[in-house]
């Protein structure tokens, strides 16, 4: 299965500027959601997917994607059924990653 | 890369849970609009559309009004437009067994938490499954 997360060109940027990727753990606002790092199953075509995940639309603009290892624990809700989150900061290491582009692009 | 606060809620096995949840929202927020999560199209929450189709739906979305409906899809979730979109998710049907809905706000309020208590009760859950 392939995880995505998804950014601003600042958070890409930062992310991407090192070989392995490490997406920082933050607490979501408001403070409902466990502190971490959140990643979605929802891949860039998906229909309102800054409305399902609660986002500004200027907070996807970029996306990683990578290999899911089965590390990631679900959100409870309804919403677990595509969104995850590392308690702790997450690495991915470059055989695992898949892509690193703007959302817009279709390749 | 989350927003919104998550409140969970149960239901007795067999109900028409997305009927009832639109059948609240009406007098809730009586211009709402109503949009299934996988689709582009809105539609007023009257509208025989949703009445006919709306029941049908697992993952949807009910706007305040048109207006909330606009900014949610120019900006997606910003400070302007807080709480004036209600994300609903319900659970899978599993035979016997309590039936979970998730419902996705931006801010507890007292008009919010309300209409928590209101739909919670019209779930009528069947103590004898907690």
């Amino acid at each position: 299965m392939e995880i995505y997360h998804y950014t601003d060109k600042k958070g890409f940027d930062r992310i991407r500027a090192t070989v392995d990727w490490c997406f920082l753990a933050g607490q979501p606002v408001p403070r409902d959601h466990p502190f971490g790092a959140y990643f979605t199953t929802m891949p860039p075509g998906t229909r309102n997917l800054a409305l399902r995940i609660r986002v500004p639309n200027n907070k996807i603009t970029h996306l990683f994607s990578f290999l899911d290892v089965g590390d990631l624990t679900r959100l409870r809700g309804g919403r677990g059924q595509y969104v995850f989150y590392s308690s702790n900061d997450y690495t991915v290491v470059k055989k695992r990653q898949v892509l690193a582009r703007e959302r817009g692009e279709t390749s | 890369m989350i927003g919104g606060i998550d409140i969970i809620l149960q239901a007795s096995p067999g109900m028409p849970l997305a009927e009832l949840i639109l059948g609240r929202l009406r007098s809730f927020w009586p211009s709402a609009v109503f949009q299934d999560a996988d689709a582009a199209d809105q539609y007023p929450i009257g509208d025989p559309s949703v009445l006919i189709h709306g029941g049908a739906s697992r993952e949807f979305f009910i706007y305040q009004d048109r207006n909330a409906a606009a900014v949610w899809a120019r900006q997606g979730a910003v400070c302007e437009n807080r709480n004036t979109m209600l994300h609903f998710l319900i659970g899978p049907e599993t035979m016997g067994e309590l039936q979970e809905i998730t419902v996705v706000c931006d801010e507890r309020t007292k008009e919010i938490d309300q209409l928590i208590a209101d739909l919670q009760d019209t779930f009528h859950v069947d103590l004898a499954l907690v």
